[in-house]
C-alpha cells in the first residue's frame, strides 16, 4: 500500500474512532482527540476529572472501538503489585510434581484502564513504572513482554483526597498526556441523560485493530519536522526549568521545577500524529503549542508565587507559550 | 511546489529591491540636500563631480543599510510565506527536505504545492516604512531645486549682491602706503596735531588691510580714511591759536595725503579742484605722483599707476616698455611657482589686461 493510501486510511480510521466514541460519549471532543493522538503515538494518558464526567466510559468505549484486549484495574488502597502484574503460583504438573507457574495479571492486555489510580499505595503504583515505560513485566527475576500496542489509560479524581496517594513524579512522567475532563455543558448534560435513558451500555463498534494502530504509528513517524519547529519545542521544555541560565522570566517567577526530557520526546511524537490528523504532512508550531498543555501540565510544578497570584499550571503554560512564541522566525531557533 | 515557491521568491526579491532602491534614493537626496545647502550658504562651490559622488555615496549607504536590514534568503522567504499565508510550516518543511527522497516527503511537497497554488496575493511587508522612504525621497527631490535656486544667489538668498572676491593688496600698495605714513611723520608742513591725526588714520587703514578686505569694501575703507583725514585737518584748524598760514599748510598736507590714497589704491578721485598735485614739502624721497587715474565717470585708468622698480624706483605703468618688462616678470613668477595662478590672474586682470588680450589675439 502506498503512502497516500496509508494516509487516507489513517484519516479514515481516526474519523471512524471519533464517530464510534461519539455514540457513547457526549461532547469532550478535545479529550477524545488527544486520547486518540496518545494511543497512536504509543503514550499513556492520565484522565483527571470529577466523578461522572465520562472518564471511565470513554476508556471502555475506546476499548471496544479499538478491538483490542481490554482490562480494567480498579485501584484501591489494598491493591497489591501482584494483583496488577500477576504472580507465580505453585501448581502440580501432569506428573504430579510441584512447579511454579506465572499467572498473568490484568496488566497483560493491550488497553488497560487504571481506574482511580491514585487510590492505590505507592508500592502498587510503582508496579506500573516498568509496564508503562518499557511495556514489560518482571516478576521473580523473569521478564515478560507485553503485546503491542499497549496503553495505560488511568483516571483520577482531583477532589477526593482522603485515602489517596499522589502519584510519584516518576510515574506522572510516564504519562504522555494528562487530560482534564471538564464538566459538560447544559446541552451536553441533556444529551447524556437522553442517551442513557435508552441504554447504559457502550454501543460503539470495533473499527480498528492493533495492527492498524501500529501501522498508523509507523506512518506518523515518517512525518518530517523542520529544525526550527523541533528547537521551538525543545526551547519550550527548556523554559520550564528555572534553574537553567537561558530560562525565561516565567519559569524564574512561577515554576518550582520543570519537565523531564520525556516531555521533549512526547512533543515530537505526538505532534507528528496531530499533524497527520489535521491533514498535514509536517509538524508546525501550532501542533507544539496545542500539545503543550497535556504534555507539560503534569510534569512541572508551579511555586507559591504562582499560587499566590491564583495562577493554575495551565495559566503558567499559556505564559510560557507566549514567551516562547517570540522566538518564532527570529533566527534564534536555527539548528 | 518549486514553481510556486520561485514565483513568490521572485515577488519578495522585487519587493526587497524596491525597498533598497527607495532607501538608497531617499538617502541620496537627503545627503545632497544636507551637503548642498550648507556648502552653498557658506560660499563653497564644489565641482559637479563631488555632488555626483555624494549622491552616489548616499545611495550606496542607504541602499546598503536597507539591504542588510531587508535581505532575504530561501529560508526566510519560506518562513514568511508560512507565517503570512498561515501554511503551518509547510513551505519551510518542503524547502528543508527538497533534496531528500521519501513517500511522506513527496506527499508533503504535493500538499505544500497545493496550499501555495491557492494563494495569489502576498502582502507588502513594511509597507508603512516603504511609504515613508518614498515620501522622504519625494520631499528630497522637491527640496533639491529649491535649495539649488536659494543657494545660487551665492550668499544664500540674503541679498542680490554679486559675489565679492577678496582684494589682495599688492606689494607696491603696501610699500606706497608705508612710505606715505613715513612721509607724513617726517613732514614739516603740518603741525603736530594734524600729523598725529593723519598718521593714526593711515595706520588704522593699514590694520584693516592686514586683516583682509574685499574688492568692494576696499574703496569704502579708503573713502572712510579720506573723510577721517579731512575731519582731522578740520579739527586741527579749528583749534585755538592756529595761525591762518598753518591752517593752509595743514589743509594742503591733508589733501595731498587724500590724493595719494586715491592714487595708491587706483581709486577714482572726486574732482573738487582742491587737491594738490605735488607734495607740499619736498622731503626728497617721496613717491612720484600719479598722473591721475580718475576720469570722473568711475572709469579706472591704470596707465598712470606707478610701479616700484627696486633698481629704478617708481616707474610709470603707462610706459609700454616697463609694462612689458613687468608682465614678463609676473609670467615667469607664475611659471616658476613663486605666485599662484590665481594671484597671477588677479595681477594681470588689474594691470595687464590689455597685454593679455593682445597675447590671446
Amino acid at each position: 500500500m502506498d503512502n497516500k493510501a496509508q494516509v487516507e486510511n489513517f484519516s479514515r480510521s481516526v474519523q471512524q474512532i471519533k464517530q464510534e466514541i461519539k455514540k457513547d460519549l457526549v461532547g469532550q471532543e478535545d479529550i477524545v482527540s488527544n486520547v486518540i493522538i496518545a494511543i497512536i503515538a504509543g503514550g499513556n494518558v492520565l484522565l483527571e476529572g470529577v466523578p461522572g464526567v465520562g472518564k471511565t466510559r470513554l476508556v471502555r468505549s475506546l476499548g471496544k472501538v479499538l478491538e483490542l484486549p481490554f482490562s480494567r484495574i480498579q485501584f484501591t488502597p489494598d491493591l497489591m503489585p501482584s494483583d496488577v502484574t500477576g504472580t507465580n503460583v505453585i501448581e502440580k504438573d501432569e506428573a504430579g510434581k510441584m512447579k511454579t507457574e506465572f499467572r498473568r495479571g490484568p496488566i497483560f492486555a493491550n488497553l488497560v484502564l487504571a481506574d482511580e489510580i491514585n487510590r492505590a499505595t505507592p508500592k502498587t503504583q510503582s508496579a506500573m513504572l516498568e509496564v508503562m515505560q518499557e511495556h514489560k513485566v518482571t516478576v521473580a527475576g523473569k521478564t515478560y513482554p507485553l503485546s503491542e500496542p499497549f496503553f495505560v489509560l488511568a483516571t483520577q479524581n482531583p477532589i477526593e483526597q482522603d485515602g489517596t496517594y499522589p502519584l510519584p513524579e516518576a510515574q506522572m512522567d510516564r504519562f504522555m498526556f494528562k487530560l482534564l475532563v471538564g464538566f459538560p455543558s447544559v446541552e451536553e448534560l441533556a444529551d447524556i441523560v437522553n442517551m442513557t435513558q435508552i441504554t447504559m451500555d457502550e454501543t460503539a463498534n470495533a473499527v480498528v485493530n492493533g495492527e492498524t494502530i501500529l501501522a498508523m504509528r509507523e506512518l506518523a513517524k515518517q512525518v518530517p519536522v523542520v529544525p526550527d519547529v523541533l528547537y521551538y519545542a525543545m526551547r519550550l521544555v527548556s523554559r520550564t526549568h528555572p534553574e537553567l541560565p537561558d530560562s525565561g522570566e516565567v519559569a524564574k517567577k512561577y515554576i518550582k521545577y520543570g519537565c523531564s526530557p520525556r516531555a521533549s520526546q512526547a512533543f515530537i511524537t505526538a505532534a507528528k500524529v496531530r499533524a497527520l490528523i489535521e491533514g498535514r504532512f509536517n509538524v508546525s508550531y501550532e501542533d507544539i503549542d496545542a500539545l503543550a498543555y497535556p504534555i507539560l501540565r503534569h510534569r512541572m510544578k508551579i511555586n507559591y508565587a504562582a499560587m499566590n497570584e491564583k495562577l493554575t499550571v495551565d495559566d503558567v503554560i499559556t505564559k510560557l507559550i507566549s514567551e516562547n512564541a517570540k522566538d518564532k522566525n527570529s533566527g534564534k531557533l536555527d539548528a | 511546489m518549486n514553481e510556486q515557491f520561485l514565483k513568490f521568491k521572485k515577488r519578495i526579491q522585487i519587493e526587497t529591491a524596491v525597498k533598497c532602491v527607495l532607501a538608497g534614493a531617499a538617502a541620496c537626496v537627503v545627503a545632497l540636500n544636507a551637503v548642498l545647502l550648507p556648502c552653498l550658504l557658506n560660499g563653497v562651490h564644489m565641482l559637479w563631480v563631488w555632488y555626483l559622488l555624494i549622491a552616489l555615496g548616499g545611495f550606496c549607504l542607504g541602499g546598503g543599510i536597507a539591504f542588510l536590514f531587508f535581505r532575504t534568503d530561501d529560508k526566510k522567504i519560506a518562513a514568511r510565506l508560512d507565517s503570512e499565508l498561515h501554511l503551518n510550516e509547510r513551505v519551510q518543511t518542503a524547502l528543508m527536505y527538497k533534496d531528500e527522497e521519501g513517500k511522506m516527503l513527496d506527499l508533503q511537497r504535493a500538499d505544500t504545492a497545493s496550499a501555495l497554488s491557492g494563494v495569489t496575493k502576498l502582502s507588502f511587508r513594511n509597507l508603512a516604512l516603504t511609504i515613508a522612504l518614498a515620501a522622504v525621497f519625494a520631499l528630497g527631490v522637491c527640496a533639491l531645486p529649491i535649495v539649488a535656486v536659494y543657494a545660487s544667489t551665492d550668499d544664500g538668498g540674503q541679498s542680490t549682491q554679486p559675489y565679492d572676491p577678496p582684494r589682495e593688496v599688492t606689494d607696491w600698495e603696501w610699500q606706497a602706503l608705508d612710505e606715505l605714513i613715513d612721509y607724513v611723520k617726517a613732514s614739516q608742513k603740518a603741525d603736530n596735531n594734524t600729523k598725529t591725526g593723519i598718521v593714526g588714520e593711515l595706520e588704522a587703514l593699514r590694520s584693516m588691510l592686514v586683516s583682509g578686505v574685499s574688492q568692494n569694501s576696499l574703496p569704502v575703507f579708503v573713502q572712510n580714511t579720506v573723510s577721517n583725514v579731512r575731519n582731522t585737518v578740520r579739527d586741527a584748524n579749528e583749534a585755538e591759536g592756529v595761525q591762518e598760514e598753518q591752517k593752509t599748510r595743514n589743509s594742503e598736507e591733508g589733501e595731498y595725503v587724500v590724493k595719494r590714497l586715491y592714487e595708491i589704491f587706483s581709486l577714482p578721485q572726486p574732482s573738487d579742484g582742491n587737491t594738490p598735485d605735488t607734495p607740499p614739502d619736498n622731503t626728497g624721497d617721496e613717491p612720484p605722483k600719479a598722473p591721475g587715474n580718475n576720469t570722473g565717470t568711475g572709469e579706472l585708468i591704470i596707465d598712470g599707476v606707478p610701479f616700484f622698480d627696486p633698481e629704478k624706483g617708481y616707474v610709470s605703468s603707462g610706459d609700454p616698455e616697463v609694462r612689458e618688462k613687468y608682465y614678463a616678470i609676473i609670467q615667469n613668477a607664475m611659471l616658476e611657482g613663486t605666485i599662484s595662478r590665481e594671484e597671477w590672474e588677479n595681477i594681470v586682470a588689474t594691470y595687464f589686461a590689455d597685454l593679455r588680450v593682445n597675447e590671446e589675439e
